[in-house]
């Protein structure tokens, strides 16, 4: 089997779970800072001075640059305009969304093997979001009426695949739900 | 508050409050809404998907445009007067922006009765192929109204600035201020004194921070509703004139241009209060002024940088500006970053205050840092891609502006009101109540909506779970939770509105306020 190429994020761990890992701890950081200070008032000091740790506030900046920039260098690769174009697409399938239905010309795509979705849409903005089988959004993107909207993925493991509308359509949105299967190749 | 060296005019309080308590009564009205909408996604199925999705579309409205202009304007208009210790540009125009404002918002709300519900964002080309839900006539109404409320906020943004520019204004204070040119006023006023040396700050008189935070607001207010005038514009054009179009993709960066960067305007206003709040519960100045002062060029640019990020998922959008989106979306992260910092280094030993004011403001710090770093991953692009229209987007801003905003709005509220009114709220129970069951509500609905969004589940659908998808069973327990939390902050409102009436009764008002 040859190598599968990264694409998303998630193809590199840094799916939802990584996420939420991220937010607990930086939020539980943060909040623990606010409590600590909150804290800190039992004891009330004096003086009308800053603390100490203020001094190195410039420190503090620096450091939580490097992170941003770090970030932003770090995920460019796993950005879908970018790493859509460095996949070969084998398989193509045409998508087309409509108030409210999706219209594959083919449900059928082999695994681990790029397949490019061209989704258009007849009316309004639709979002093309694909979930597994057990349920984890793998790949999302919008549909932008007058465009043809390309998505680059590789399937890894088979099964039933869910599309589902992502972006309010109308009153019939909940309803724009469609299915393909992944086979192995 | 303590006494400033001038006394705002009692129509000006009234004025202020009364915009307030119009803001809080949208906001319980709004939020009256969302929970027909939590009740159908818990299962309940109140409504058909036809009125949840009218729902949808005025509980936004509601809270965007019905709560948030009111409460802002309402303390701008005692805020600028207090802080630059000079009477308001023009009492007049200040209450022709609030009239214009609320009858926009009042017909948006009759528009979206008649039938129309393509969200508060109305995502072209929506309005136009509502399936039969609505009619022509109804987006037109709306569309129509949102610019007449969009009038009022640029009549808002022509009062608040000749405030704080004009020199012509007979006022009590800041003369080295405004004996200054005009540039040097502007570039005190959206605190870039902050880049300079130490030798010219020395030699600046100080403008108040809640005076900056409301320039801020108001800059970011100016810049960016031409563009929604212009979408709105186009989309009554292609009403009228059938043959004329508008491209979807330019339309959706024409409105969220708007749409993102106008959710900060009462945050800044708010973050601006901040600057004086924690200090006066604390007891003491601020660590560093410059520090306080530094953030405001950021939040001002990356206010309006980060709109790009509600584009992050259309391939068809130029990736330089989503990248810019990205960049901006650290950039407005980094800079509330630097202001919470100086808030913990106030708090940090003083003598604090806990009141039930001081208590809404601490929690709204805490919900603008937890809201804030989802938002951080979502304006990540790599990340975006397994959050985007799921329910983390709503986790993130119900704990931003629900948790964060409004809370802080109602601290505010409490800690004006003596000033405005004359006196305080009559219970400090009814305070303290309605503070932990906002509190608890507010957090618990935004947690529930975040392991919504976790485990992959989309907004805005009318069935969230399906009966043809297994694995949406998962998201069942969490939209029940949802609803209990946002009942707690709905009864919660209701010792609020209690104390309200107890300070406003005839009987305790005596005609001393005339």
């Amino acid at each position: 089997m040859s190598v599968t190429p990264l694409i998303l994020a998630g193809d590199v761990g840094l799916g939802s779970p990584f996420l939420v890992a991220l937010v607990l701890v930086l939020a539980g950081l943060g909040v623990f800072f606010l409590a600590w200070a909150i804290y800190t008032t039992r004891r009330p000091r004096a003086a009308d001075r800053p603390p100490s740790w203020f001094r190195r506030e410039p420190t503090y900046v620096l450091m939580i640059a490097a992170v941003f920039v770090a970030f932003w260098a770090f995920t460019l690769p796993f950005i879908p305009a970018i790493s859509f174009n460095r996949l070969v697409p084998s398989q193509h399938v045409q998508v087309e969304a409509q108030q409210f239905a999706w219209v594959l010309n083919s449900t059928t795509v082999v695994a681990n093997r790029p397949v490019a979705f061209h989704v258009t849409t007849k009316d309004v903005t639709h979002g093309f979001g694909v979930y597994d089988p057990r349920g984890v959004l793998v790949l999302q993107g919008q549909v932008m009426p007058g465009y043809s909207n390309d998505f680059v993925y590789t399937f890894r493991t088979p099964g039933l695949y869910t599309i589902r509308c992502m972006e309010y359509c109308g009153f019939g949105h909940p309803t724009m739900v469609s299915t393909f299967t992944v086979v192995s190749g | 508050m303590a006494e400033g060296e001038w006394e705002v005019p009692s129509n000006l309080r009234r004025l202020s409050f009364f915009l307030m308590v119009v803001s809080f009564v949208n906001f319980i009205i709004a939020g009256g809404l969302a929970l027909f909408m939590r009740t159908d996604q818990a299962g309940l199925q109140t409504t058909g998907a036809q009125v949840f999705y009218q729902l949808l579309t005025a509980h936004g409205i509601g809270m965007f445009v019905g709560w948030q202009f009111p409460f802002a304007y309402g303390v701008t208009f005692f805020v600028l007067p207090y802080f630059l210790r000079r009477p308001l540009y023009s009492y007049r125009l200040a209450l022709a922006s609030s009239a214009i404002t609320l009858l926009g918002f009042y017909l948006m709300l009759l528009s979206i009765a008649m039938g129309f519900g393509a969200g508060w964002y109305y995502l072209y080309p929506l309005p136009f192929y509502s399936a039969g839900a609505w009619d022509v006539f109804s987006t037109a109404l709306f569309l129509a109204a949102a610019v007449i409320a969009e009038t009022g906020f640029i009549v808002f943004a022509y009062v608040s600035l000749r405030m704080v520019y004009s020199t012509k204004i007979k006022g009590g204070g800041l003369d080295r201020f405004y004996s200054q040119p005009v540039v040097y006023r502007f570039i005190q006023s959206v605190g870039l004194d902050a880049y300079m040396p130490k030798a010219t700050r020395d030699k600046l008189e100080p403008l108040p921070i809640p005076v900056v935070g409301t320039v801020a607001a108001v800059l970011v207010l100016l810049f960016s509703t031409p563009s929604v005038i212009a979408e709105q514009l186009l989309g009554l054009g292609s009403i009228f004139a059938p043959p004329f179009d508008v491209n979807a993709l330019l339309a959706k960066n024409l409105f969220w241009l708007y749409g993102h960067p106008i959710v900060y305007f009462a945050f800044f206003i708010i973050i601006g209060m901040y600057y004086y709040l924690i200090p006066t519960f604390a007891n003491r100045s601020l660590p560093s002024r410059r520090w306080a002062l530094a953030p405001w060029p950021l939040l001002i640019i990356s206010g309006v940088g980060v709109y790009s990020h509600h584009l992050f998922l259309d391939i068809t959008q130029p990736l330089w500006i989503n990248l810019l989106g990205q960049s901006m979306s650290y950039l407005i992260g980094f800079a509330s970053g630097l202001t919470i910092f100086t808030l913990l280094a106030t708090i940090w030993r003083s003598r604090f205050s806990w009141n039930t004011a001081s208590m809404f403001i601490i929690a709204s710090i805490a919900a603008w840092m937890v809201g804030g770093f989802i938002g951080e991953e979502q304006g990540t692009i790599a990340f975006d891609v397994y959050q985007h229209n799921t329910y983390v987007v709503p986790a993130h801003f119900h704990f931003n502006a629900l948790a964060g905003v409004v809370m802080a709005a109602f601290g505010i509220f409490y800690f004006v009101t003596p000033v405005l009114l004359g006196r305080d709220l009559p219970s400090t129970v009814l305070g303290r109540i309605h503070f932990w069951a906002s509190a608890l509500g507010a957090f618990g609905m935004s947690a529930a909506f975040y392991a919504l969004g976790v485990l992959g589940a989309p907004r805005r659908e009318f069935d969230v779970v399906l009966q043809t998808v297994s694995f949406t069973a998962s998201y069942a327990i969490w939209l029940d939770l949802a609803l209990v939390f946002a009942l707690m902050v709905g009864i919660g409102q209701l010792p609020f509105l209690l104390n309200l009436y107890r300070a406003l009764r005839p009987s305790v008002t005596p005609s001393e306020d005339t």
